[in-house]
């Protein structure tokens, strides 16, 4: 099953290795196992999806990742807002936990949270954990936790690819569990530092008119800084998309490991001139942070 | 090797600092005053003078003047060169543990033992804050009660003097100034001996303290919180004395800093140990005519007398009021090492010597060079801003107020941050803000704890912004999105952007004005 899928612990060279094994998982009552090895939640929850895991020699840090996904439902509106008191009550989390002798047991954690866009987007989000340094622990404990964790009528959250890791960078290593597809997201250093992505678009941009709209194609090759979803910013009485207030913004997510992307912009067939600028932007800690735009020639109208 | 070149070396891990040394928090409403001083010639100083002495600098009681006339001198020898002033003050902390060992000495205490606490003394981290600021420190007039102490009871002449010399320094050390003389003479000699020199000092001290309330000070004394005293926060303050000790010493997980080994500081630390041990093991035969209990009470006495007056302040309890009592502590603690017995004082005290270096080094490598290095940066990028007037609005976002133990050297408060940005510039007044918030029904600047100016969009154009972000970066923002309401925004115009399209009339959305990337601020 994805839970532990195609990484396994077994034997892969540092710093890929996957400590979490695919067997002795502690199933909770309320989680059903999929056919496709992701687990479904509905209703309520309380209790954890997890595995005790013994801490091995030469890994001194571990980072947990995981991914989840949510179907509702009635549509949510896609938005930046923070849907997810909207989906349950209680909370949910990602948590990189560990035993420590005589003191109980240490829970880093990241919540599992989702904007109305992500949700509506039906595809996975991936979470990661603050790290923990392994000297501290005796034994280390990764676990999907729910915390009286209340589902709202119609909601199904679906979790899957919980990996242990030796470092932060490994939540990058193709070989760890994951299933498709996932929403591309700032790394934690992009995010905690507050930096624009660095990727590049590529030529050639396309643009073909269908049923009245545009349907715009780019490529954008993602960088170390990586690009969550790319802003569509077009006017139709040739005035800068930026600072215009006819201008209309298309927001597009970005999916890890695709580069070519598509979104469609109604524009009125006697309209011109066209401006449309488009730019890559990622979400970090101080907001939403987006590179200098492009203005496409195959996308202008003069 | 002598002993006061091992008092020298120990400081030595000061020097770490050195080419960091920079003016902080109050020096910058002091060195503009300086300036005009200087440039007034003597009428000039002796204004400033007056001023200090009326307490017509701050606008509230303090006891200070002597403090900021010394200040004065320094800064005017060292032509505004924190290094002088910094190399003043490491002068005389290394005075004030030499005259604390001389002091020890010259009443009976054993050599060795007073020895040790001076070296204490030197590295202690509760003697640390006040070496890193230089204008309002105590420092010469604690100098003073040493050698009234050292003096002892013979020159009662002179001990009146330096007592009220010392009553001026701005610190809490009354107390100590008026029963130092008596705690020394019942717990290491006699308390009749002390009689004479004991009524001098009281007698000078109400004098002068007469004279200056009721004929010099303008101000009122209840009205200055460092001089008002609060029976409720007795625990509070006695609760923060402790945890300050047990922080400062760099080991729990939460300490300001932590004690780490880097290069110079394990050499440091190591090199003071074996000196330190050196001296001692040299000082085994030399005896002294006090017991340790009295040394210990002697410590434990000049502590309570140290601390005491700063226990029911109500002003908070800022690291720099550890330094009067922390003489006594190294006392006490050096006291603690000879009760172990002579060889074993000789390893722990080494040992503690060791540590306490250690610990300054980690302390200035993670606390004061970040802070200083962050305040050079600000001043560099506050000396880039174009078109400052009189009456402009700085904002500077993102700073901490805190690095550690070390404060924002300009920016930790609002009455030093308009100082330095006017010293910076060249112009003034100018109103510096430590934020640009959403309060409705607009936008404020945030100046103080709960002090907010609202901005109307006239404001704003005479608002400079410099953000520093995330990554370490100084940004200079052109526009400040107003939200307002339903993920709508105004972009307005900050001094030195032109809007000739009108863009400040627009209704925009979140993700156009994200196109201007770091052009535009949201608050």
């Amino acid at each position: 099953m994805l839970l532990a899928g195609c990484g396994g612990p077994a034997r892969a060279p540092e710093p890929c290795r996957n400590l979490v094994g695919a067997t002795g998982w502690n199933i909770p009552p309320f989680a059903k196992v999929e056919q496709s090895g992701s687990i479904l939640v509905e209703g309520d929850a309380e209790g954890a999806i997890s595995q005790w895991v013994q801490k091995s020699k030469g890994v001194p840090v571990v980072v947990a990742v995981g991914y989840a996904r949510v179907e509702t439902a009635t549509p949510l509106e896609p938005s930046d807002e923070d849907v997810t008191p909207k989906l349950w009550g209680g909370a949910v989390a990602l948590a990189n936990a560990y035993s420590r002798l005589w003191r109980g047991i240490e829970s880093p954690h990241v919540q599992l949270r989702f904007t109305g866009r992500e949700a509506a987007s039906g595809a996975w989000k991936r979470f990661v954990t603050p790290p923990v340094e392994t000297w501290r622990a005796r034994a280390l404990y990764p676990h999907f936790a729910f915390w009286g964790a209340k589902l709202a009528p119609g909601v199904k959250l679906r979790v899957a690819g919980l990996a242990l890791v030796p470092a932060a960078e490994a939540v990058e290593c193709p070989s760890l569990p994951a299933p498709q597809p996932v929403l591309e997201s700032a790394t934690p250093r992009q995010y905690e530092q507050d930096l624009e992505p660095d990727g590049a678009f590529e030529e050639p941009f396309t643009k073909r008119e269908q049923a009245g709209q545009w349907v715009l194609g780019a490529r954008y090759r993602q960088g170390k800084q990586r690009a969550d979803r790319f802003l569509v910013a077009a006017t139709e009485d040739g005035s800068d998309p930026r600072l215009s207030a006819t201008s209309r913004v298309q927001t597009v997510l970005a999916h890890r490991g695709v580069e070519q992307w598509e979104t469609t912009v109604p524009v009125r067939k006697e309209a011109r001139p066209v401006r449309i600028a488009v730019a890559a932007a990622a979400w970090t800690a101080a907001g939403l942070r987006a590179q200098e735009p492009v203005f496409p020639a195959a996308w202008q109208k003069p | 090797m002598k002993r006061g070149a091992v008092y020298l070396f120990l400081c030595g891990v000061y020097l770490l600092y050195w080419s960091h040394a920079e003016y902080f928090a109050d020096d910058w409403i002091l060195m503009p005053l300086f300036r005009k001083a200087s440039a007034g010639g003597a009428a000039g100083v002796w204004d400033l003078a007056v001023r200090a002495a009326e307490n017509r600098i701050y606008e509230v009681f303090r006891m200070q003047w002597l403090s900021i006339l010394f200040g004065y001198g320094v800064t005017w020898i060292g032509k505004y060169t924190p290094q002088v002033n910094f190399a003043m003050v490491l002068l005389l902390h290394l005075a004030n543990a030499g005259l604390l060992c001389r002091a020890l000495g010259r009443w009976g205490v054993d050599r060795g033992l007073a020895w040790l606490a001076g070296a204490l003394f030197l590295v202690l981290p509760t003697s640390r804050f006040v070496l890193f600021t230089y204008f309002t420190n105590p420092f010469f007039v604690f100098a003073a009660f040493w050698v009234l102490l050292l003096l002892g009871e013979r020159r009662w002449r002179l001990a009146a003097v330096l007592a009220v010399a010392g009553m001026f320094a701005g610190e809490q050390v009354f107390a100590l100034l008026a029963l130092g003389i008596p705690l020394a003479a019942v717990c290491l000699s006699g308390w009749r001996r002390a009689v004479p020199t004991t009524a001098a000092v009281w007698g000078a001290m109400g004098v002068a303290g007469g004279v200056y309330l009721g004929w010099i000070n303008v101000q009122s004394p209840g009205e200055a919180r460092r001089y008002e005293w609060v029976w409720r926060t007795f625990w509070n303050n006695v609760n923060l004395i402790c945890q300050g000790w047990w922080n400062l010493t760099g080991l729990p997980a939460d300490a300001p800093f932590r004690v780490t080994l880097t290069v110079a500081g394990v050499t440091l630390a190591v090199g003071a140990a074996l000196l330190a041990a050196a001296v001692l093991r040299r000082a085994e035969k030399e005896g002294g005519a006090v017991s340790l209990g009295r040394v210990a009470l002697f410590g434990a006495g000049g502590a309570v007398l140290g601390y005491g007056p700063t226990l029911w302040l109500a002003a908070g309890y800022p690291l720099r009021y550890h330094y009067v009592p922390t003489p006594f502590l190294a006392v006490l603690l050096a006291a603690g090492c000879w009760a172990l017995g002579r060889r074993a004082a000789l390893v722990s005290g080494g040992l503690l010597v060791g540590f306490f270096t250690l610990n300054a080094a980690s302390e200035i490598r993670q606390c004061w060079i970040p802070a200083a290095e962050r305040q050079r940066a600000l001043e560099a990028e506050v000396r880039r801003l174009r078109g400052v007037e009189a009456g402009d609005f700085v904002a500077v976002i993102g700073e901490p107020f805190e690095f550690g133990t070390a404060q924002h050297f300009s920016l930790h408060s609002a009455e030093t941050a308009g100082p330095f940005v006017e010293w910076a510039t060249g112009v003034g007044p100018v109103t510096v803000a430590r934020g640009l918030v959403y309060r409705p029904p607009g936008l404020a600047l945030f100046l103080k704890w709960n002090h907010w100016r609202p901005l109307t969009d006239a404001d704003l154009r005479r608002t400079h912004l410099l953000v520093r972000s995330r990554h370490g970066v100084f940004e200079r923002p052109e526009w400040v999105a107003q939200d307002i309401g339903r993920g709508r925004f105004r972009a307005l115009p900050l001094k030195g952007t032109a809007d000739p399209g009108g863009v400040a009339r627009a209704v925009l959305t979140r993700e156009q004005l994200v196109l201007l990337g770091r052009r535009v601020y949201f608050p």
